[in-house]
């Protein structure tokens, strides 16, 4: 190690575990993947306020959706599993220039005009199309039954909750979404040809979104490890194998 | 403390006969449960003929900093699950092939477009035993999810055979295996 560069050396001892199996919370890479989404609405309350504001508008059979399931049904710890990607909306400034246009060498000013808002940053969830189809049976008759209510009936929103995870399995970090309602459903294509299982992009306009900021600690610390040390022969291969054993133990447990 | 020094000859001689060696014809396929079919134990399986015990891969990610590459461990993955392969005997009133057949039409039959297409579940699998010359099994792992994929052709030879006995290939995907060390090992079958 100390024949290493510096920066070699820092960065490797910043990003690797150690000795001691902890490792720094700044530094420590979590696997992306890991991650879960859950709506939380009243299914008493949402579901019904959707099918009565399509009912009231459309009462012969000319748009007839319904909302006949909801993302709860497709829950399975903690998790809306039908969901396979979530796109998080970015953050945006617009500036503008300031200042006389004819100023020679001199660049002008700037200053900040707006920030993009929230109508414009969409939340994006692309979902299974399943037997059950969670888009037709559910978002997009919500999402005509926003288009016939409008926003002032509150009951049409809810919220939605996004959590990372770290490599215990311990809320790494997560957002909120409040006031939620969807902005478009993706359309289908289907064709003879044999083609992968369908996703649709599901966007979603929302009021705040907040982070959700779990307990900091300084260090990560790995899940309990296994160690089996190799040993030759005789007392040292038994315990060789008793550290075999334990660890079958361990891992079956 | 490690020692430094060689291993000799004397050490790899003590190792060895303590721990003996697998041998390649140490190892049985115990049991298939897939859509369509359910094998186990000794019957039709002893036609069972070559198969392999699978292996597990990390990924590995690469992270750069000041010209030099560091490999970071991603996520596990099976290699070969998309295909694992057992080879069987062929039996004279092709037996064993028919039900392999039963079992590729079960998954999907496209006389009637219909089919047990879902995804595989935790009670489809394909049970492989390691054993030792005692006939004992020392290791046991489960493929997980296992569904057939392909069934193998078969060649004759008409003019020219000379009485080869004949063998056919089955190929099978599952999404992952079973540790180990999971399983009970002193109550394996």
């Amino acid at each position: 190690m100390s024949q290493l560069r510096p920066e070699i050396e820092t960065f490797l001892d910043a990003y690797s575990a150690g000795d001691r199996g902890q490792q720094h919370e700044e530094f420590f890479l979590s696997l992306p993947f890991l991650w879960k989404i859950q709506f939380h609405y009243s299914a008493s309350t949402l579901l019904p306020n959707i099918n009565n504001a399509i009912r009231k508008a459309y009462k012969s059979d000319s748009e007839d959706w319904r909302a006949i399931t909801e993302p709860d049904k497709f829950v399975r710890s903690g998790n809306v599993i039908a969901a396979r990607e979530v796109v998080i909306p970015n953050e945006n400034s617009t500036f503008d220039l300031a200042g006389g246009m004819n100023l020679g060498g001199f660049l002008p000013g700037y200053a900040l005009n707006k920030r993009t808002d929230f109508l414009q940053k969409n939340l994006n969830i692309n979902f299974f199309e399943t037997q059950d189809d969670l888009e037709h049976n559910f978002f997009r008759p919500w999402m005509i039954a926003i288009g016939i209510d409008g926003l002032i009936n509150r009951n049409l929103l809810c919220t939605v909750y996004i959590k990372q995870y770290n490599n215990r399995m311990g809320l790494r970090k997560g957002y909120i979404f409040e006031d939620v309602f969807p902005t478009n459903v993706e359309g289908l294509t289907l064709n003879y040809e044999d083609s992968p299982f369908t996703q649709k992009t599901i966007t979603l306009a929302f009021k705040h979104y907040k982070p959700i900021v779990p307990g900091r600690s300084a260090t990560v610390s790995a899940p309990r490890a296994v160690i089996v040390k190799e040993a030759g022969s005789g007392a040292d291969a038994d315990a060789a194998s008793a550290a075999l054993r334990a660890a079958r133990l361990f891992r079956g447990s | 403390m490690a020692n430094n020094k060689a291993t000799t000859i004397q050490d790899f001689f003590s190792r060895a006969a303590r721990t003996q060696f697998s041998r390649d014809f140490l190892f049985r396929v115990h049991g298939i449960d897939i859509a369509g079919i359910a094998f186990a134990g000794d019957g039709s399986l002893v036609y069972a003929k070559t198969a392999t015990l699978p292996g597990r891969n990390i990924d590995d990610k690469v992270v750069n900093y000041f010209g030099q590459e560091f490999h970071v461990p991603g996520r596990a993955t099976y290699p070969g699950s998309e295909g694992y392969s057992i080879d069987f005997y062929h039996d004279e009133n092709c037996e064993l092939r028919t039900f392999f057949e039963i079992a590729s039409r079960t998954v999907w039959d496209n006389e009637t477009s219909t089919g047990q297409y879902g995804m595989p579940g935790g009670e489809n699998v394909i049970d492989l035993v390691q054993i030792n010359k005692q006939l004992n099994p020392v290791r046991r792992i489960k493929l997980i999810g296992a569904s057939i994929r392909n069934i193998g052709d078969i060649s004759y030879n008409i003019a020219e055979g000379t009485g080869e006995v004949q063998s056919f290939n089955v190929t099978f995907a599952y999404h992952f295996y079973q540790d180990f060390a999971k399983e009970d090992q002193t109550n394996l079958l």
